[in-house]
């Protein structure tokens, strides 16, 4: 069927064209890959060696004192006991607050979904525009409501805001995963005698399981991250590790020590890059979810 | 012996029938609350303040749009405005150029395809600070891609964006499309994926080229992905605060403010409430311009899907 | 022994989607109960409200003479069987049958001899400890049966359980369901839109449409003797054929006027009780099996007249085969035997029986009855 000389003809620009897309895909990840190998070359290198050496250079010597320094020494504003402990910080506060969001997220979306009401619809179009806002219209009263509660510049506090903004998100990603959920299975259950908690538990949350691993990772994500909220509603030991990394990045005692800054930055950046290389399935789909359905 | 007794039989389920009826709303009930009040009462509460004139405390007297006229006469303000207006147009567009670029070759039936997905998004999973660190050294004037260039040979090469107050708003772009472009990419990745595969066979049957399909079929086709990723691209572009904190911090002097930093400092720093919550107002005028035409296209064509 | 008693019962939506009005159903203790009609009639609404699944706007429904209008699901002793199954995906086949008991607190002794003789009585007891994904579509079918078994509850639901069946499983489970019916005695009221279904299953049928009941009665009642040409279209497979005519009137009374293809006149007259004048249009509607071939032993009986009629086109079934041809110029199908041979182009001398001629009133179609009105309720 075919005329066998064009065919021929036809296969080297065949090669060329994938030769050049695997060539631009191959170029892409190396930029796309460059700024994190030059902060781990860095993280590694004597602060003479970085002034010596160039962004690509590998240490002369591989040395851990940018990373120890960064853990337990460096300066981060006023106090110089590294990021050690701001890092715990940030897992005190995001342990609670993704499982809380996300807890009540689940409960929100089922009822959402599954019982509606009249008035339902509305509610939940309310929410959702939470999604958007820009945080800044109510980082003013948040901080007052908070002095008010006590709560200011505490651990505590940031839980709350994070639980309170993360709903919008996390009622969103259960609802219309409920929403896809046959609702026939839901009927059954009723006839079958089961109330309103023994459906969730017994039937809806084992079918969550997806999702559930795509609002933790998102909430875990956008928490750990985050920095607006850090920055606004804590204070001095009790900072999450993005306000202590810009600290740190920021302080300018002496000669700045770009090993220190990145080993830090690696720190800061390594519960969540952790997270992605292992579930990176669900983070793409929080994303992607979060984007179109939004 | 249900018939014996009629009236006790009926009664059990009759007591339990409101509070099981009443469960979801009340389940429903603390945490929306909580979320609308933080929501809405406080939009309000930060637009009221925006017509006082609070300074270090909130001041609940009101004093008419003055924040507003100050705010425009503001030279900072109208500069992070610029700024965030060419910003904005440029991290979108060139993201989307991107991410739609690198989306389709990764359509090729590439063979690591997995593993090269997972180099192009992994950004999307670091803080905007931590990208702010990292910039903030590889495009460091004297020690970072000067020095490589110089060592690589090219000793006239200059690089000096980062403490220039007309090029230093171009290193906030190259870091948040560096961020961003992969989401994009993953989004087109999903798009392409959910095209009819037939679409394509039938028009490689009418003759049609490759690029010729990608131009006039396939792209058209994804319409509402490029809506929905400049939706989520403009709504990061507005909300921009831990990048430029981390990358420039605003400078030099004020030359890469943006709306969300003018917020913060004048809010939390420079004890100026209340024209920061009119900042704060604008910012959230800037969100609805975008979202209300999108979700009003999006509903419309849903009615009419 | 169960009795279900609807009265009266309507539902009004907010937004003006299907309505239900003064729905009034009696269903017997151990009746076979089939709902049928077109996607939208409001059929699924009726169950569901039955069920407790949706509120009752208006009207009571009674079980065993309780009110349970506005009883949640759980309280009513009511068990159904879904068109998706609707089976719980985390849960082997043991606990989907077993869930029910076990929110109603038996013992767990009890639950595991009411499993094991649901699961014997469907054949499925080797499949007990699978996921329902595992499953055929009819493996499936037959947990969503013993789910609703196990409960022994009063009323048993089915709606449309067999639609998402292949055509020979449906065929095996619809002959499966009548022999549990009938093993079993139990109260059941199923949906369907499948006729045929419907005709072969119920004890008696309610035929809806547009949220009212077009008629209640035994499938031969229905099928004979439908109401109005919504129902005696809907009903029947190939569907009545329906021919517009006009009242006449000769020395022997009323009669209409057919004609065959060669032009020859037929008078079918009408029966001297039904409610008709001279000039009026009327419907003719004659089921495809009342033209046949020419039988001469019944030539001689009333009202069977013979024509010759051009053949447009054959569908052979087997046992029979369906004709199309024209009576007064309107398509008509025809159920005759194949050794009578019938074939396209060719011209066919058929038997028309009108003594199983019904007349319908075009505007209201409702059917012509003999007066005084005297409607099966």
């Amino acid at each position: 069927m075919r005329n066998p000389a064009l065919h021929h003809a036809k296969l080297p620009t065949v090669t060329l064209g994938r030769l050049f897309i695997y060539a631009s895909l191959i170029a892409m990840a190396a930029l796309y890959l460059m700024p994190l190998w030059v902060v781990l070359l860095t993280s590694f290198k004597t602060t003479a060696d970085i002034r010596t050496g160039n962004l690509l250079s590998l240490p002369d010597v591989w040395v851990l004192d940018g990373w120890l320094k960064a853990w337990s020494s460096a300066c981060t504003g006023v106090s110089c006991n590294g990021i050690s402990g701001y890092f715990i910080n940030s897992s005190v506060m995001v342990l609670p607050a993704v499982a809380i969001s996300t807890l009540l997220g689940a409960l929100n979306g089922y009822v959402l979904s599954m019982w509606r009401f009249k008035g339902s619809e509305l509610l939940f179009g309310l929410l959702l525009f939470g999604c958007f806002i820009p945080f800044q219209v109510i980082l003013l009263p948040m901080a007052q409501t908070l002095g008010w509660l006590g709560i200011a510049n505490t651990t505590a506090g940031l839980v709350l805001v994070h639980v309170i903004y993360g709903l919008c998100f996390t009622t969103l990603f259960f609802r219309n995963y409920y929403q896809a959920l046959p609702g026939e299975i839901i009927k059954a259950a009723r006839l079958d005698g089961a109330g309103f908690f023994t459906i969730f538990w017994r039937i809806v949350l084992p079918l969550s399981r997806p999702i559930i691993m795509v609002t933790v990772i998102w909430q875990f994500t956008a928490i750990w991250n985050d920095f607006l909220f850090g920055v606004v509603f804590s204070a001095g030991d009790n900072q999450p590790m993005t306000v202590a990394l810009n600290n740190l990045v920021n302080t300018t005692t002496g000669a700045k020590e770009y090993n220190v800054d990145m080993a830090a930055a690696v720190l800061a950046a390594l519960p969540t890059l952790l997270v992605y290389f292992v579930a990176g399935k669900y983070f793409v789909r929080g994303l992607t979810a979060g984007a179109i359905k939004g | 012996m249900l018939l014996a007794h009629p009236q006790t039989a009926s009664r059990p389920w009759r007591w339990s029938l409101s509070l099981e009826r009443a469960l979801p709303k009340l389940v429903l009930a603390p945490s929306l609350l909580l979320a609308l009040v933080c929501i809405y009462g406080y939009m309000a509460w930060t637009g009221y303040i925006s017509f006082t004139s609070s300074s270090f405390l909130p001041n609940y007297e009101f004093t008419g749009a003055g924040q507003y006229l100050r705010l425009l006469e503001n030279d900072r303000w109208l500069v992070a405005c610029k700024n965030l207006a060419l910003f904005g147009v440029l991290f979108i567009g060139i993201s989307l150029l991107l991410g739609v670029f690198i989306a389709i070759l990764l359509d090729q039936q590439i063979r690591a395809e997995g593993a090269l997905r997972t180099i192009y998004l992994y950004p999307m999973a670091i803080s905007f600070i931590v990208t702010g660190t990292a910039w903030k050294w590889i495009l460091n004037p004297s020690l970072g891609l000067e020095k490589l260039a110089h060592d690589l040979g090219w000793s006239s090469f200059t690089f000096d964006w980062l403490t220039n107050p007309d090029k230093a708003i171009y290193t906030l772009i190259i870091a948040a499309v560096w961020q961003s472009s992969g989401f994009v990419m993953a989004m087109f990745l999903a798009g392409l994926r959910g095209i009819d595969a037939s679409i394509i066979k039938a028009a490689q049957l009418d003759g049609a080229s490759k690029p010729r399909i990608y131009l006039r079929i396939v792209l058209p086709c994804l319409r509402p992905v490029f809506f929905s990723a400049i939706m989520v691209l403009s709504h990061i572009a507005i909300k921009s605060f831990d990048l430029v904190t981390a990358l420039t911090a605003g400078g030099p002097g004020y030359s890469t403010d943006l709306p969300a930093l003018f917020m913060y400092a004048h809010a939390f720093t420079r004890g100026q409430i209340g024209l920061g919550a009119a900042s704060a107002m604008m910012m959230l005028a800037g969100v609805l311009a975008i979202l209300v035409p999108y979700l009003y296209s999006e509903l419309r064509g849903k009615r009419h899907a | 022994m169960t009795s279900l008693s609807i009265c009266n019962v309507g539902k009004q939506y907010h937004k003006g989607a299907t309505t239900l009005e003064n729905i009034n159903l009696e269903i017997r203790s151990g009746e076979f109960l089939i709902l049928v009609g077109p996607s939208g009639c409001g059929k699924s609404t009726l169950m569901n409200m039955i069920a407790g699944l949706e509120e009752v706007s208006s009207g009571q429904i009674l079980l065993n003479d309780h009110d349970i209008t506005h009883a949640p699901p759980a309280a009513r002793d009511i068990a159904m069987v879904f068109q998706s199954y609707a089976l719980y995906p985390n849960m082997s086949v043991y606990d989907n049958i077993a869930f029910g008991l076990q929110i109603r607190k038996w013992p767990k002794s009890d639950i595991e001899t009411e499993v094991q003789r649901v699961a014997k009585m469907l054949q499925i007891d080797h499949l007990l400890s699978r996921k329902p994904a595992q499953l055929s579509g009819g493996q499936q079918q037959r947990v969503a049966m013993g789910r609703a078994l196990a409960r022994r509850p009063k009323v048993y639901l089915f709606d449309e359980p067999l639609s998402n069946l292949d055509a020979k499983l449906r065929v095996e489970m619809r002959t499966e369901v009548k022999k549990l019916h009938q093993r079993l005695g139990t109260t059941i009221v199923y949906v369907t839109h499948d006729q045929i279904e419907a005709m072969t299953l119920a004890d008696r049928i309610a035929v809806m449409k547009d949220g009212v009941i077009q008629q209640l009665g035994t499938p031969q009642e229905i099928y004979q003797s439908p109401n109005n040409l919504f129902v005696a279209s809907f009903i029947g497979s190939p569907a009545m054929n329906f021919i517009p005519v006009t009242v006449e009137r000769n020395d022997q009374g009323l009669f209409v006027q057919l004609s065959d293809s060669g032009g020859q006149r037929l008078n079918v007259p009408l029966r001297a009780d039904l409610p008709a004048t001279v000039g009026q249009e009327l419907i003719l509607g004659l089921r495809p099996e009342a033209i046949t071939e020419v039988q001469p032993h019944r030539l001689s009986q009333a009202d069977t007249f013979q024509g010759q009629f051009m053949v447009e086109m054959t569908e052979p079934t087997g046992p029979d085969t369906l004709t199309l041809l024209r009576i007064n110029q309107r398509e008509v199908t025809a159920r005759i035997a194949p050794q009578a041979n019938p074939q396209a182009g060719h011209s066919l001398a058929l038997m028309l029986d009108a003594s199983q001629a019904l007349f319908f009133e075009p505007s209201s179609g409702e059917r012509l009855r003999a007066s005084p009105q005297q409607r099966i309720a």
